[in-house]
């Protein structure tokens, strides 16, 4: 979930969450004092003002960390003023009641980045330091969550979280909506981390320094492009581009373990970034058998309101008739009911993405012959960008079915048409000596 | 000269010819006229006819509705009538003609269709029906998916059966009316045979469908079968209810299930230019003949897909390496 709300909900979840915080929340020592007094006039209120009412939309964090002015947020924190300039602009507002308009300098849409620059740079800037911590190091996060007034949170660094492609701080600590952006601190008063989301209770997610260094060094470097976001698409198509390539170089780079599933030896948990879960579809007085397994990444990249990439998931279903309880027809019009189902809920609405084209044919896999499904999708702002559904169907086998399915979002179009055939290089029959399958009975001749 | 009229009756459209040979002739409703017409729209004595040698005249003798002569209406006055003019008299039609009045070629006699006996044949009607609920009743056996299978079954089939009825009713009705027969069995047997022709079109569009996965070949086919079993549907039954000429009735058939099909693949064609989120592959699935089709290797199928992205800067995979 993003720590980052609409204004009305936050005002909706204000009390629930507040009364929760208090009880979750570990006792807060003097050095938390310590380091709000000496910090936390570095910390702003971002806000996305909607021109039409000129009243805040959705709100976040961030933090000035030069002495000109520099604000760094994240870059969903921004996404709908970058997006769209002729509705939305931003706002910073101080504690002390300071505001002033925001100009978007750079972002980095990978790690959820921005880096904004403030009309009146502020007295008090925060110095960035570097993400390399112990395991239970003490951290403290800043911001404004639910828009309740400005924070501070004590938690611990848990090392770097494996649910990503890129790398994510896994903070043990209560960050709520509102607090995208904020800055996370160690003793020394530097920054080592910035609010990103939350699984929540006590589990967030901080991106480490390193990548907001980096793109601040980026802006040194080609001197400042005041007008960033008349022209962004480029650059964060480039993003997307270099992001994509590394995860298919990380999927590509080792062996894929492979599992059994129904009559098939299929890829199993691929990366350490995707989860995989297996899932019994039937109950006991279906007339059928239907297994699921699913894989997916946990991170998705945000890219507006309602558009997200970056998601791979993949999900086998094996679909069995019981004995005699079902004929082939029946068993058939079930099937293509399972098939027909889109395998996640697809993001992205018609100003983001063109429709699905496909191409469908029978391909012969594994010794079987599948009705087979590769569709892609064009990104109408970053158009080298692809999102790519592949589907599988197993015909020809009577009462069994298999549906193999692979959504990938954000590729090229050479890494959209490598992954599928990777993965249908990888679905093999199963060696029939180590089957564990019972074999189908001889039926005996009678005489 | 002889002048033939010919009278079409106000009430029941039935045509009567009178051949006149001594003139004048006066016409009304009067018992004292030559020609009498029971039609309360014409006078007592409404007009009269005379003959020179040479031309016929016709003269309106002020009754309250004018004689109408080729649609004009003539009051009090004589006017000249020539072979085929159409005279208006009250509500009833008259024609007249000279006897060497040409006459249209004879058109040849319509046949009745010889399936005609065999469908109206009580124990056809009903093996049709029973065979029509049957497969629509089988349909949904395969196609619903309902924990209470009973009940599904059972709307089927009395679905199945009301929809029969109603389809005979209208048309006997229509028959009725324009042929003086209903042939309600009739079309209790063609709605049943329509309901037959429709699940086979049905059952081999999706196999078409699922073989060459849901192409242009399949659409066209779809779209074929479906019309081809409306267009036919509508011929047979306009053929049992009206005395249309085979011309006719394949034109309305062929109208109608044109008609029908090209607003179907309109909306179609307009639904599928919407936004949609979701890849909308072909999904269709048939547990039988799947071996009919040409299966593809993994490589010609990737290679096939590279055609979907419409730039040419993409790579061929395999032949670049990182």
């Amino acid at each position: 979930m993003r720590i980052f709300v609409l204004a009305f909900f936050s005002l909706l979840l204000l009390a629930p969450l507040s009364a929760r915080a208090a009880h979750v929340l570990p006792p807060v020592t003097d050095e938390a004092q310590r380091i709000y007094q000496a910090s936390g006039d570095a910390v702003y209120q971002v806000q996305d003002i909607d021109m039409a009412s000129g009243k805040k939309s959705s709100i976040g964090s961030g933090f000035q960390f030069t002495a000109d002015g520099l604000i760094a947020t994240n870059y969903h924190v921004v996404a709908t003023a970058l997006r769209h300039p002729d509705s939305n602009r931003l706002e910073y507002l101080h504690n002390e009641g300071n505001k002033g308009n925001l100009r978007i300098l750079a972002v980095d849409v990978v790690h959820d980045l921005a880096i904004v620059q403030m009309d009146k740079p502020g007295q008090m800037f925060l110095n960035l330091g570097q993400s390399n911590l112990a395991k239970g190091t003490r951290l403290f996060s800043l911001g404004n969550p639910h828009d309740i007034g400005f924070t501070i949170i004590e938690g611990t660094y848990n090392g770097l979280s494996n649910e990503s492609f890129s790398d994510r701080i896994h903070f043990s600590g209560a960050l709520n909506p509102g607090m995208s952006g904020g800055p996370v601190l160690s003793h020394d008063g530097r920054v080592v981390g910035i609010n990103v989301s939350t699984a929540g209770n006590q589990i967030s997610f901080l991106v480490p320094v390193e990548p907001l260094r980096a793109l601040a060094e980026g802006l040194g470097k080609h001197g400042r492009d005041k007008n960033f976001a008349a022209h962004s698409e480029g650059e964060i198509s480039r993003q997307l581009l270099e992001s994509q390539q590394h995860n298919v170089d990380t999927l590509l780079s080792h062996k894929w373990e492979s599992v059994p599933f129904g009559p098939l030896m299929v890829p199993g948990r691929i990366h350490e970034a995707l989860k995989c879960w297996g899932v019994p579809m039937h109950q006991e007085k279906d007339p059928f058998r239907y297994n699921r397994s699913i894989c997916a990444t946990q991170d998705r990249l945000f890219l507006d309101e309602g558009f997200e990439t970056g998601a791979y998931t993949y999900r086998y279903d094996y679909l069995t008739a019981k004995d005699n309880k079902m004929d082939v027809l029946r068993f058939y019009n079930f099937y293509e009911q399972q098939y027909s189902t889109p395998v996640d809920e697809s993001s992205g609405r018609e100003d983001d993405v063109t429709n699905y084209d496909c191409e469908t044919k029978f391909v012969a896999v594994a010794e079987r012959k599948w009705k087979t499904s590769f569709c892609i999708r064009q990104y109408k702002d970053y158009p080298e960008i692809y999102d790519m559904e592949f589907v599988m169907a197993m015909v020809g086998q009577g009462r069994e079915g298999m549906i193999v399915s692979l959504d990938a979002q954000g590729l090229s179009k050479k890494n959209a048409l490598v992954l599928a055939k990777k993965f249908m290089s990888e679905i093999k029959a199963r060696d029939p000596a180590q089957s564990n399958k019972p074999q189908p009975p001889v039926k005996a001749k009678k005489s | 000269m002889k002048l033939i009229l010919e009278i079409t009756h106000h009430a029941d459209e039935q045509t009567a010819h009178r051949v006149v040979e001594t003139f004048p002739v006066t016409l009304g409703r009067g018992y004292h006229n030559d020609i009498i017409i029971s039609d309360p729209h014409v006078g007592a004595s409404h007009l009269r006819i005379d003959y020179d040698g040479k031309d016929w005249t016709l003269t309106d003798l002020g009754s309250v509705n004018p004689t109408k002569v080729n649609a004009k209406p003539y009051r009090n006055v004589t006017t000249r009538l020539s072979s085929g003019d159409v005279l208006r008299v009250g509500g009833t039609e008259l024609r007249v003609f000279a006897a060497e009045h040409p006459v249209a070629p004879p058109a040849p006699l319509q046949r009745e269709s010889a399936a005609l006996p065999w469908l109206t044949r009580t124990r056809n009607v009903w093996a049709l029906f029973v065979l029509a609920v049957a497969a629509v009743t089988g349909w949904s056996y395969v196609g619903i998916w309902t924990d209470n299978m009973g009940l599904a079954l059972t709307a089927a089939a009395s679905g199945a059966m009301i929809t029969i009825v109603i389809w005979a009713a209208l048309w006997s009705v229509g028959g009725r009316l324009a042929r003086r027969r209903s042939y309600f069995m009739g079309h209790v047997a063609l709605g049943s045979l329509g309901l037959i022709f429709g699940a086979l079109a049905w059952l081999t569009s999706c196999y078409i469908g699922f073989l060459s996965s849901e192409n242009g070949f399949s659409v066209a086919t779809d779209y074929a079968l479906n019309g081809a079993v409306m267009a036919w549907l509508l011929y047979a039954s306009l053929s049992l209810a009206t005395r249309l000429t085979r011309r006719k009735r394949l034109q309305a058939a062929l109208f109608f299930a044109g008609g029908l099909m090209l607003g179907i693949f309109t909306v179609g064609m307009i639904s599928s230019e919407k936004f949609s989120a979701d890849a909308l592959y072909p999904y269709r699935l048939e547990p039988f003949l799947s071996g009919l089709a040409p299966a593809q290797t993994p490589d010609e199928f990737m290679a096939r897909s590279a055609k979907l992205f419409k730039s040419d800067e993409f790579e061929q995979p395999g032949k670049t390496k990182e």
